[in-house]
C-alpha cells in the first residue's frame, strides 16, 4: 500500500475528509501517546490529552506551513495542550525548593538499562511541577528561560525543579529495579 | 562556566538527546475507544458549525421578512396619505387666498339664502341658516362668524322668500383649524363623529378595527391628526422568563428511574413579530435557557421490575434519591401565533399558541450509565443525554399599550415536547419528554 505523502494528509484533513482525518491519526497518535504520558498522570489523562490535541489539529491544520516538518508541529500542539490542560485544572504547583548546587550537579542520569515504559511511569509519578518542568526541559529541549516563560515561573524555580525531578526520577527508577530484581530472586 | 559545570552541561544534553530519541521511537498501545471519542467530538463540532450556519440563515430570513413588512407598512401609510390628500383637496384652496402666517381673510361674499318661511322680519333672519354657510363653505373656510353687518331682503315675483346676505370681510387664525377641519370633512360629505371626543387619546392600532369604530379608515386618520394605521405592523421585543421543567419518562424503560423532579430555569430572549390589526399576530425570535444546577433523581430499585438486561445477576441497580449538580443550557427558536383581544383602548387579552424548536447546546452532569449501575460524567463513559426537539405551547396573558408604540406582555405558558428529547445512543434509558412551565414578562416596540 502506498504511502500518504504529508502534503496529501493534511489536504485532506483540511477538506475534513473522515478518510484522511484517521490516517493522521493512526501516523501520529501512538508516537504522541508517548509525549503525552510524559506530561500526565495517568493513561487516562494522557488520552484526554490526546484526543483535545487532535481535534486541535484538525482545526488548525489550515493554518499549517508545510515547511516545517508536520511530525515537529503536530508534537508542539501535543506539548501546548498538554501544558493548557493543567494549566486549566490550575493544578501546577511549584513547591518551594532551595537549589542546592550539590544537588543540581549530580552528574549524568544513566537510562540506558531502563526501558522507556518504566522511565514514563516514573515520569508520571512526579509532582506536577517538577514533571512538567522535567518534560519541557528534558524531552522537548526548552531552556530553563522558555519554561520560565511558558509556566510563568523564575528561571530558578525552573531549575531547582528539574534538579529535584532529576533526584526523585533517580531514586523511583532504582527502588523499582530494587524490587524487579528481589522478585527475581 | 567552570569544568565541572561544563561536564554537566555536556552530559545533560547528552541524556536529554538520548532519551528524546528513544521516547520518539516508543509507541504504546493506544485504547480502542479513542479515536471513536475523537470522531464524536468532530460530528459535534460538525453539527455545532452546521446549526450556527443554520441560525444564521433562520435570523438572515427574520430580518428579511421584517424589512419585507417594514417596507410594505411605508408603501401602505404613502398610499393612505396620499389618498388622505386627495379625499381633502379642495381644502388647500382654502390656503390659495391666505394672508402669510397663520392668519386667513375671507374676501367680502354675497351670496342669495332661502329665506326662513317662519321668519317674520328682516331682523329675525341676522344669522344665516346652516345650510348657508355649507354653501359658503365650499368657496373658503372661515373659522367663525360674526353676525353679518347688512341683510337685504330681494323680493322677486317667483321667489319672494329670497334674501340676499352679504358677509364682511372674516379674518380668523390657526387656532381655530379644529371648526375648519370639521368643515372639511363637511366638504366631504362625510359623517364623522365628534373628533375632540377622542382627540389625544391613544387608540391601540390592532384593538379597534377601522371598520368597525370608524366608517372608513381616512376618516380615522384624519381624526388622528395623520397617524395612519396601516394593516400590518412590525415589532421587535425583549423577554424573560422563570419557570419550571422537568422531564417525564416513558417507554418500556420508564420503570428504572423517575426523572420528574421539576427544576428551575430562566431564560431570554428577542422577538421579531408581525401585528396586524385585527388582533393577530405571528412572531418567532431566539432565547438563551439555562436551568439551575440542583437536581433530584429518583431511581426505581430493581425489585419493582425484571425487564433490564444486566450484566451480572449479583449486580444491583443504583436505587434511591439521589442529588446531583446538573445544568442544562439550550437555545429555542419559537414560532408562534397568537391574538389579541381588546378589552380597552390599553389593555388587551393575548392567547398564544405555536412550536418551539430546542437545541440542546451544552448538558453538565452525571447520567446514569447504560447499564443502570453507576452515575457517571456526561461526555464521558456516559454519552451526552439529550438531543434537539420540537415542544407545542399554550400561553394566556395580559398585554398594556403605553403610548403608540410600547407593549407590555405578561404571559403564563404551559409547553410539552412533541419530540422525545432523549439522545438515542442510550438504549436503556425510557424515553423522555419535556414539560415546561413558566411565566413571562416582555416589552414590544410597534414600528408604526
Amino acid at each position: 500500500m502506498t504511502q500518504i505523502s504529508d502534503i496529501e494528509l493534511v489536504q485532506g484533513c483540511v477538506e475534513e475528509n473522515r478518510f484522511y482525518q484517521k490516517k493522521l491519526y493512526e501516523r501520529f497518535a501512538r508516537k504522541m501517546l508517548a509525549v503525552a504520558f510524559s506530561y500526565s498522570r495517568d493513561s487516562y489523562e494522557a488520552e484526554n490529552i490526546i484526543q483535545e490535541s487532535f481535534i486541535k489539529i484538525f482545526d488548525h491544520l489550515k493554518r499549517y506551513q508545510p515547511t516545517g516538518s508536520l511530525d515537529g508541529w503536530v508534537r508542539r500542539i501535543v506539548a501546548n495542550t498538554a501544558i493548557d490542560y493543567y494549566r486549566k485544572k490550575k493544578r501546577i504547583k511549584f513547591s518551594e525548593v532551595n537549589i542546592d548546587d550539590e544537588a543540581y550537579h549530580i552528574g549524568t542520569l544513566d537510562f540506558d538499562s531502563f526501558a522507556v515504559k518504566d522511565i514514563l511511569e516514573a515520569v508520571q509519578e512526579l509532582p506536577e511541577g517538577c514533571r512538567m518542568v522535567f518534560t519541557l526541559y528534558a524531552i522537548e529541549g526548552f531552556t530553563h528561560k522558555e519554561i520560565g516563560e511558558t509556566l510563568e515561573i523564575s528561571v530558578g524555580t525552573s531549575k531547582s525543579q528539574f534538579s529535584r525531578a532529576r533526584m526523585l526520577l533517580q531514586e523511583k527508577l532504582n527502588k523499582n529495579e530494587q524490587r524487579e530484581s528481589k522478585r527475581f530472586l | 562556566m567552570s569544568n565541572e559545570n561544563l561536564n554537566d552541561f555536556y552530559n545533560q544534553n547528552r541524556f536529554n538527546k538520548k532519551l528524546r530519541e528513544r521516547i520518539d521511537a516508543y509507541e504504546p498501545e493506544l485504547s480502542d475507544s479513542l479515536w471513536d471519542r475523537i470522531e464524536h467530538d468532530l460530528v459535534k463540532k460538525d453539527s455545532r458549525s452546521k446549526r450556527a450556519v443554520w441560525m444564521v440563515y433562520v435570523l438572515a430570513g427574520l430580518l428579511l421578512v421584517s424589512a419585507a413588512g417594514i417596507y410594505y407598512l411605508a408603501d401602505q401609510n404613502q398610499k393612505l396619505a396620499e389618498a388622505v390628500k386627495e379625499k381633502t383637496a379642495p381644502s388647500e384652496s382654502l390656503n390659495s387666498e391666505a394672508i402669510p402666517g397663520n392668519v386667513y381673510q375671507m374676501p367680502e361674499t354675497t351670496v342669495e339664502v332661502e329665506r326662513n318661511p317662519e321668519s317674520p322680519t328682516n331682523n329675525e333672519a341676522a344669522l344665516p341658516s346652516e345650510s348657508a354657510i355649507a354653501a359658503v363653505t365650499t368657496e373658503s373656510a372661515p373659522s367663525s362668524f360674526e353676525t353679518p353687518e347688512m341683510l337685504h331682503p330681494v323680493e322677486t315675483e317667483n321667489s319672494p322668500a329670497i334674501t340676499e346676505v352679504t358677509f364682511p370681510p372674516v379674518v380668523f387664525e390657526e387656532s381655530n383649524f379644529d371648526i375648519r377641519a370639521d368643515l372639511v370633512v363637511s366638504h366631504a360629505e362625510e359623517t364623522v363623529p365628534n373628533s375632540t371626543s377622542i382627540e389625544n387619546k391613544v387608540i391601540a392600532p390592532f384593538a379597534y378595527s377601522a371598520k368597525t369604530r370608524f366608517n372608513n379608515p381616512i376618516q380615522e386618520n384624519i381624526i388622528n391628526k395623520g397617524a395612519i394605521d396601516p394593516r400590518i405592523m412590525a415589532y421587535i421585543g425583549v423577554s424573560s422568563d422563570l419557570g419550571s421543567t422537568r422531564q417525564k419518562v416513558s417507554g418500556p424503560m420508564a420503570a428504572r428511574f423517575n426523572h420528574e423532579h421539576p427544576y428551575v430555569f430562566k431564560s431570554n430572549g428577542v422577538e421579531l413579530g408581525l401585528q396586524l390589526r385585527n388582533g393577530f399576530y405571528f412572531e418567532s425570535g431566539l432565547r438563551f435557557s439555562q436551568t439551575g444546577t440542583n437536581l433530584w433523581y429518583d431511581f426505581t430499585p430493581i425489585t419493582a421490575f425484571d425487564t433490564i438486561p444486566l450484566p451480572n445477576e449479583t449486580d444491583s441497580l443504583i436505587s434511591g434519591s439521589r442529588h446531583t449538580v446538573n445544568q442544562q443550557n439550550w437555545l429555542e427558536i419559537p414560532l408562534q401565533v397568537g391574538y389579541r383581544y381588546p378589552m380597552n383602548s390599553h389593555w388587551t387579552l393575548n392567547l398564544q399558541t405555536g412550536l418551539t424548536y430546542s437545541m440542546i447546546n451544552s448538558f453538565s452532569g452525571v447520567e446514569p450509565t447504560e447499564s443502570f449501575l453507576a452515575l457517571d460524567k456526561a461526555g464521558s463513559s456516559v454519552s451526552q443525554p439529550f438531543k434537539n426537539y420540537w415542544s407545542l405551547n399554550l400561553g394566556l396573558g395580559l398585554g398594556y399599550q403605553i403610548g403608540s408604540h410600547w407593549m407590555i406582555d405578561v404571559q403564563g405558558n404551559y409547553r410539552r415536547g412533541l419530540t422525545k428529547m432523549n439522545a438515542s445512543s442510550l438504549p436503556n434509558h425510557p424515553d423522555r419528554i419535556a414539560e415546561i412551565l413558566n411565566a413571562r414578562i416582555g416589552l414590544k416596540y410597534l414600528i408604526r
